[in-house]
């Protein structure tokens, strides 16, 4: 076939050069712990997190400081790298996805002790399957969600042996529930939610909560929500998305032009850039996207703490793999709009977090335009406000549940108004 | 493999929208299946497809065959009257040989192995 090629020459970085470009970010959060606080405030620390409820929103800077949480962070980081390496799985679009996102969660949610259950069950749901896990190590890595299952069913249960064993056993099950339930629900929001994991993660834990509640067991509402390490996070943040750019040139320094391409593409599920457009471009758009909401979020005088770092490291991870910000701009509008005329101001922990959450539904802008957008970012604020009873802040990606709900009503409802 | 029916089911179903919205109106369609691999064949009469058009199915089709995402979005392809998911059929095959010529049309053969 005779094809003309374009301007844009795409330069594929091997997968060994992604590992080791990407393993900076985990090691720079390890190497930032020591450099911020003594070790033994960090053992301290980190004993906290561990042993602490990590139920809905517990942002460990409070539980455990800015050390063990950063720590944290970059031990969860290398384990979930280290997972796709020795599995063999690409460095794609949602393997950057997943790597940011648990790395993110880190700071308010999950941790070595109670994502490892949880992964098992998934690893244990592969080799039924006669399947080998890398087949499955996406959904492992996401389905982390509900890691908070497994140290609240300690606390039920007490730290005895049998405790321990129970708790295990729960996330084991989880795990082993959420791939087939996972894929089963994409084709219910047809990929506009980009959060699909937790629209999953909301299902499962909504049952285990309604399960739980039948036998008289009752989480208590959580909030931990600290504001005094802005400035330390701020520079910390600036130093990664500058660098994401830095490289994202250098790779390649045609990459600025393959952007306005990229912006163009719906952020659908499955969008994948680092496959469509190259690593380099990928990390040119996490880079700004990265800038842009932590932009977005010193203006509306938002601190930045655990959950809305995790929140950035979110959007930043998924920024390869379907967001930008021209899908996602109308939707956090919509968001903003009902922070003026909703009950919630811009000071409310959940609003914020809806605000960078909300984005799961970029998609709805990508394919039906900005109004649809606005209208699913204001509709999603409503339903995230309201729906984390039902799985008692067991579900981390609480958004991810509200989004797939918004979607799986939007869509049907924007499908049949749309021109053909 | 499990669902594997399913999944060149699902992956005929894309091409076939892809065909469809590209106003093809004849549309042949030939399945081959063996123990190692199973080869699609595919022709249209869609009229008019541009440098960009061809060149975007062709990098689609291109992608680097991906099982650990092919596990998780197979179900999705095939579903929806106007998004191409021609990047996740991509992803699901081995190769793919892609001819067009405007006055007969596009013919497409995709392999997909059953080994990994």
């Amino acid at each position: 076939m005779n094809i003309i090629k374009e301007k844009f020459i795409k330069k594929r970085i091997s997968e060994e050069t992604k590992f080791k470009l990407l393993l900076l970010y985990p090691i720079s959060l390890i190497l930032s712990a020591f450099i911020f606080e003594h070790p033994t405030e960090i053992n301290h620390g980190f004993k906290n997190i561990i042993l602490s409820s990590d139920l809905l929103i517990s942002d460990y800077l409070g539980i455990g400081g800015l050390g063990a949480t950063l720590l944290n962070s970059g031990i969860l980081g290398l384990f979930s790298l280290l997972l796709l390496k020795s599995n063999k799985v690409r460095i794609t679009g949602i393997s950057i996805a997943a790597l940011f996102t648990v790395m993110g969660f880190a700071m308010f949610g999950k941790n070595i002790l109670n994502i490892i259950p949880v992964i098992i069950g998934v690893k244990l749901y592969s080799i039924y399957q006669k399947e080998p896990l890398s087949k499955f190590i996406i959904v492992a890595l996401f389905s982390t969600a509900l890691a908070p299952v497994v140290t609240q069913s300690i606390l039920v249960f007490g730290y005895t042996d049998k405790g321990i064993f129970l708790a295990a056993l729960i996330g084991i099950l989880t795990g082993f529930i959420i791939p087939p339930v996972a894929s089963h629900l994409l084709s219910s929001h047809q990929g506009f939610n980009l959060y699909n994991i937790g629209f999953s993660a909301g299902l499962i834990g909504t049952l285990l909560m309604s399960l739980f509640r039948s036998y008289g067991i009752e989480y208590d509402k959580q909030l931990i929500w600290t504001t005094q390490y802005s400035q330390v996070l701020r520079m910390l943040l600036l130093f990664y998305f500058l660098s994401m750019l830095l490289i994202g040139y250098l790779l390649n320094r045609e990459s600025f032009k393959r952007l306005k391409k990229l912006w163009k593409r719906s952020g659908r599920i499955v969008t994948d850039f680092v496959t469509l457009d190259t690593f380099a471009v990928t990390l040119l758009n996490m880079g700004l996207m990265g800038l842009l909401y932590m932009l977005i979020l010193t203006l509306i005088g938002s601190p930045l703490n655990g959950p809305t770092v995790g929140g950035l490291f979110t959007i930043v991870g998924f920024s390869a793999f379907g967001k930008h910000p021209f899908n996602t701009i109308p939707v956090i509008c919509g968001v903003l709009l009902g922070s003026v005329t909703k009950i919630w101001g811009l000071s409310d922990p959940g609003l914020i977090l809806a605000l960078l959450f909300s984005t799961t539904l970029a998609p709805i802008t990508g394919v039906f335009g900005s109004l649809s957008g606005l209208l699913a970012g204001f509709l999603h604020l409503s339903v995230v406000m309201n729906i984390g009873y039902l799985h008692g802040g067991l579900n981390l990606y609480n958004n991810g549940f509200a989004g797939g709900l918004v979607a799986i009503i939007l869509f049907p409802i924007l499908d049949s108004l749309k021109k053909e | 493999m499990k669902h594997e029916k399913m999944k060149i089911i699902k992956i005929l179903d894309e091409i076939l929208s892809f065909s469809l919205n590209n106003q093809a109106d004849e549309i042949d369609i030939k399945i081959k299946v063996n123990e190692e691999q199973t080869i699609i064949k595919f022709k249209d009469n869609s009229p008019n497809l541009n440098q960009d058009k061809l060149e975007e199915i062709e990098e689609m089709l291109n992608i680097e065959k991906q099982p650990e995402v092919e596990e998780y979005y197979w179900e999705l392809i095939g579903q929806n009257d106007y998004c191409d998911e021609l990047s996740v059929v991509g992803l699901m095959i081995d190769k793919a040989i892609i001819t067009y010529k405007p006055q007969e049309g596009l013919e497409v053969t995709l392999y997909r192995n059953n080994q990994e």
